[in-house]
């Protein structure tokens, strides 16, 4: 027979019961809007009965969330991805601004007006004005190119910095998550369960893979180890690995990642990362703009390289000189090398007297492969056989420098080897870098009369001024199969499919991580219609209890009242 | 599936969120009135559109280009029309005096005016509009044609000479010689048989050593015409210098005006001749072309590059099979009409024919070209406003459609944020006393 005390701790401990279930729905519905929160709830069953079966009321169990641990990895999985695809939308959306040409001001418009003024140059070789507006032109060209240059470079700085803020997140929730293995396992050694503790721990696990990829496992003890990109562990139990930012090797000012395991052992990270924000901000900052400032530079290099030719051996208003230098000098291991990017044949050295009529001209031949350029230099000097007409000589800075004497003055005329293009001589733009470093040479700076429009000194000749404004309508870019015009087009339509592909891949991300976070709100958050029904349940079941306890307590009553 | 509180949220807020974004969408749209602001909006229109603008650009150039040029073109077409009128007038002039009722005393009027004639196509060769010369090809800034002096130094060839001592020994400046007068052709006069003045014996040729006259004496002034050839210039060789010296060998008294008589004595003229002696006088029109061969070039369409000129060559001093040097030829008419010569007259009719139509294909030429540069003018025009047709198809939005588009967008937003306050407001606390 159970006795009256066990119905008193029965319905006791019922009473404690319930106010424990009311007491979670309350933290349930106070924390209904916290990230990460998992609904909680109170578990019973029923006690064991005594030896004659009769039962002994409820026994609470530890609280437990609602938590599906499957879903929570799935998420984990897909984040990175989402982060890598809203960080591209963000960069790829800069680099379209820079690029847009739609405002009208932009490159394309400024190769247009260039090769415009050369056609006007032709139209009107004899014309002041047509040379200072196509210098003006080329030098807004010129300029279009440096900014954007200049721009990318700020680009790729600016996620230099952002790096760094990444870098500082990921050390952050990295700290956290050490934090909280060290709390849950104190909590949980008293055969608790460190709901809002874990939450929290998962929840930091999961801010941690917007920016990175992350593999986590629990121990038996209950403790995550965390780890980023390929191998690198974050956290293991109570130990922490955090990332720093390096400025040593790689290119300078541009950052590389090194995890810190101990005072004297660090590691590059920069290549282990394979998805994540911060994957995807190092992808952005040196593959992608590097990318498009190559195909900027190869446009710029073709530009230059192709008007230089024509201009160098072309002839401007009185353009003769009596001095001229490269404006290239070559190292000086490389004067024992053959001079590059040449050919084999001849080019002329025109002498011309006051008058601008010519007097001799010496055909240098070069072989290609095998003169160094002290070889050309002396080939020259053999070649004209009088240092007093014509001179040429080695600077200390690498340099050639043609001097002619005697009253007479020099130009060049037909080049076949591309040795004038190559050494910088009387060239219309001075490049080695491509757009970083393209502007108008010197001489055209200074003397537009020195622009080139026709050939051999004569006044009103338009041939190379002809020949430079056919040049836009030549297939030069990509081996001769695309104009200067439509390889710049290409970047464009090639950037704007970019973008349109990723946000049709993001929007994609987007639902499935939709998905499945509804599913995991579905399980694991808060309904308040549902929170406010077990409060009535647990309310009348508190009542009932109560109603109990007064029973059992009228019983003893009556047991002490007997007479 | 259970519905809980924060997928309540996250659904209503991304519907919020959808809407709004399409929203703004048509209202950037609506407000720039353009469809395309960045390239991702739409790559290939993107791409088009570059295309198109470059294209307009390139052309508005080609204009300038056509426009620049064609008034020195029309300019030209017309001083070709000016020298047609005077070759016209040479021709009404030479058939009036060809007939038998021409008599000397008007051919010498004529002459005259032959004279001023040859002058006024001269001018017209050398014709500019503003600084350009418009016939000296590329050169365009200097003039076309020139005037080359009567007086040419001959050239003395002594690779004839037999005997090896005396090409060695020979004083090449003791026999300074000059050939007087205008010629296209190129003369020879060779020795045939040594000896000083009135006893060596010459040959003339009036073709560049092709064929040669008789043998004749020679003498300090000869008549540079070959009897068995065609008889048009008139050129003499002549020994001496603009003062009348030759050397220090010719003796003052003698007189060059006329032929040596056989009384001078040889011994005193002291200049022996050696046999295969060859004087050689350079081909020496009247006018001569110093302009450019090639032409300048415009670009009036992508990468073509039209001819904007005809030179001086081209319209009177061809040199072309069949061509007509005008120069020359008005000369010797005019000479024809001096030496009172009617037969040689109506010979040269057919050349001054020829000149003409030599003109005549120059300025048609040059006339295609200008209706050439009329049409690509007007071409350009008309496809200029095809291609802002083209361009705002692909660029601007339609009007309608994005009103439309944004009043939809408008009415979907509202009900988004409709239904979300619905959504959000009731709970079950809301029903419970």
């Amino acid at each position: 027979m159970p006795s009256l005390n066990s119905s008193l701790n029965m319905g006791q401990r019922a009473l404690s019961m319930n106010q424990r279930a009311m007491h979670t729905s309350g933290h349930n519905i106070a924390n209904q809007q916290t990230e990460g929160f998992s609904r909680q709830q109170v578990t019973t069953q029923s006690a064991p009965a005594d030896p004659l079966g009769l039962g002994r009321g409820a026994e609470a169990q530890p609280t437990t969330r609602v938590f599906d641990h499957f879903i929570q990895k799935k998420i984990l999985q897909e984040n990175p991805r989402t982060g890598v695809f809203h960080t591209r939308e963000d960069y790829l959306n800069k680099i379209e601004m820079l690029l847009n040409e739609l405002e009208g001001n932009g490159l394309n418009q400024a190769m247009n007006d260039y090769w415009n003024a050369w056609s006007q140059l032709s139209s009107q070789p004899e014309s002041d004005a047509a040379r200072s507006q196509l210098r003006e032109v080329g030098d807004v060209l010129a300029r279009r190119f440096r900014e954007l240059h200049g721009r990318f470079t700020e680009l790729r700085q600016e996620i230099n910095g952002r790096l760094q803020q990444t870098i500082n997140q990921i050390n952050e929730l990295g700290l956290k998550i050490t934090e909280f293995n060290r709390q849950i396992l104190t909590y949980e050694s008293g055969q608790r369960n460190a709901n809002d503790l874990r939450d929290a721990r998962d929840h930091a696990i999961e801010e941690l893979s917007k920016l990175v990829d992350v593999n986590s496992y629990e121990d038996r003890n209950g403790n995550v180890t965390v780890i980023i990109g390929r191998d690198w562990t974050l956290v293991q139990s109570r130990n922490f690995f955090p990332l720093e930012a390096s400025m040593k090797g790689g290119e300078t000012g541009m950052m590389s990642i090194d995890g810190v395991a101990s005072h004297d052992s660090r590691r590059d990270l920069t290549q282990i990362f394979r998805e994540g924000e911060m994957t995807e901000l190092l992808r952005m900052r040196d593959e992608t703009i590097v990318d498009y400032m190559h195909q900027i530079d190869e446009l710029a290099f073709s530009i230059a390289g192709e008007v230089n030719r024509l201009h160098a051996t072309g002839t401007g208003l009185n353009s003769a000189v009596d001095m001229m230098k490269s404006t290239f000098g070559l190292r000086h291991q490389a004067m024992n090398e053959p001079l590059p990017f040449i050919r084999d044949g001849i080019f002329q050295l025109h002498l011309v007297d006051r008058d601008n009529e010519i007097l001799e001209t010496y055909e240098v031949e070069i072989q290609a492969g095998a003169d160094t350029l002290p070889d050309i230099v002396s080939r020259i000097n053999l070649t004209v056989n009088d240092p007093q007409l014509l001179n040429a000589s080695l600077e200390e800075d690498g340099s050639m420098i043609l001097q002619s004497g005697d009253n007479r003055r020099f130009i060049f005329g037909e080049d076949q080897t591309g040795v004038t293009q190559v050494l910088g001589l009387n060239g219309f733009f001075e490049t080695l870098k491509g757009a970083e470093d393209i502007r108008l040479s010197d001489t055209i700076q200074k003397h537009p009369n020195h622009i080139s429009s026709g050939r051999d000194l004569i006044p009103g000749d338009n041939r190379t001024a002809l020949e430079i404004a056919k040049l836009p309508t030549k297939p030069i870019m990509r081996d001769g199969t695309m104009t200067f015009g439509e390889f710049f087009s290409s970047i464009i339509t090639d950037l704007g499919l970019k973008v349109r592909r990723n946000q049709s891949e993001m929007k994609q991300q987007d639902n499935m991580i939709q998905q499945f976070k509804e599913i995991r709100s579905s399980i694991s958050s808060v309904n308040m219609d549902e929170e406010l029904t077990n409060m009535v349940q647990y309310q009348k079941a508190y009542e009932a209890s109560a109603r109990f306890l007064g029973t059992v307590d009228e019983m003893m009553e009556t047991v002490i009242n007997m007479k | 599936m259970r519905v809980t509180e924060v997928s309540k949220r996250e659904q209503v807020l991304e519907n919020i969120q959808k809407t709004s974004a399409r929203l703004q969408d048509a209202q950037i749209q609506m407000a720039t009135g353009q469809r395309i602001n960045k390239p991702s909006d739409d790559p290939i229109g993107t791409a088009k559109m570059q295309d198109i603008v470059s294209t307009m650009s390139a052309q508005e150039q080609h204009l300038r280009n056509i426009t620049d040029n064609i008034a020195s073109l029309q300019h030209a077409e017309k001083e070709i029309t000016h020298m047609t009128e005077l070759l016209g007038r040479a021709k009404t002039l030479a058939i009036s005096q060809s007939g038998s009722d021409a008599n000397e005393e008007s051919r010498m009027m004529v002459a005259r005016e032959f004279a001023a004639l040859r002058e006024s196509l001269f001018d017209a060769g050398n014709s500019r509009n503003g600084k350009l010369y418009l016939f000296s090809g590329l050169k365009s800034l200097s003039p076309a044609l020139k005037k080359n002096s009567m007086i040419q130094p001959a050239k003395v060839e002594t690779r004839g000479i037999i005997q090896k001592d005396i090409r060695d020994l020979i004083d090449i400046d003791q026999y300074r010689a000059v050939f007087e007068g205008h010629s296209n052709n190129e003369y020879r006069l060779r020795i045939t048989k040594g000896g000083p003045w009135g006893q060596a014996r010459c040959q003339i040729s009036d073709d560049g050593g092709r064929t040669w006259a008789k043998e004749q004496v020679l003498r300090p002034v000869t008549a540079m015409f070959n009897p068995d050839g065609k008889q048009d210039d008139l050129v003499k060789l002549k020994f001496s210098d603009e003062q009348g010296l030759l050397g220090n060998t010719i003796p003052g008294y003698f007189d060059f005006t006329k032929e040596v008589s056989e009384d001078v004595e040889a011994e005193s003229l002291g200049l022996v001749f050696p046999d295969g002696m060859e004087f050689i006088g350079r081909p020496n029109p009247e006018i001569s072309y110093i302009g450019a061969e090639d032409k300048k070039e415009v670009l009036i369409s992508d990468g073509l590059a039209s001819p904007v000129q005809v030179t001086a060559r081209e319209l009177l001093l061809s040199e072309e099979a069949g061509g007509v040097d005008v120069f020359s030829m008005l000369s010797s008419l005019e000479r024809a009409m001096l030496e009172n010569d009617g037969t040689a007259l109506a010979l040269r009719l057919k050349e001054l024919d020829q000149a003409l139509e030599q003109i005549l294909k120059r300025q048609a030429d040059i006339g295609n070209t200008v209706r050439e540069f009329e049409t690509a003018m007007q071409k350009i025009e008309s496809q200029k406003f095809e291609q802002e047709r083209r361009l705002s198809e692909i660029r601007d939005s339609d009007l309608a459609e994005t009103v439309i588009e944004v009043k939809t967008a408008e009415a979907n937003n509202r009900l988004a944020l409709d239904t979300g306050s619905k959504l959000i407001q009731p709970t079950l606390s809301d029903f419970l006393r």
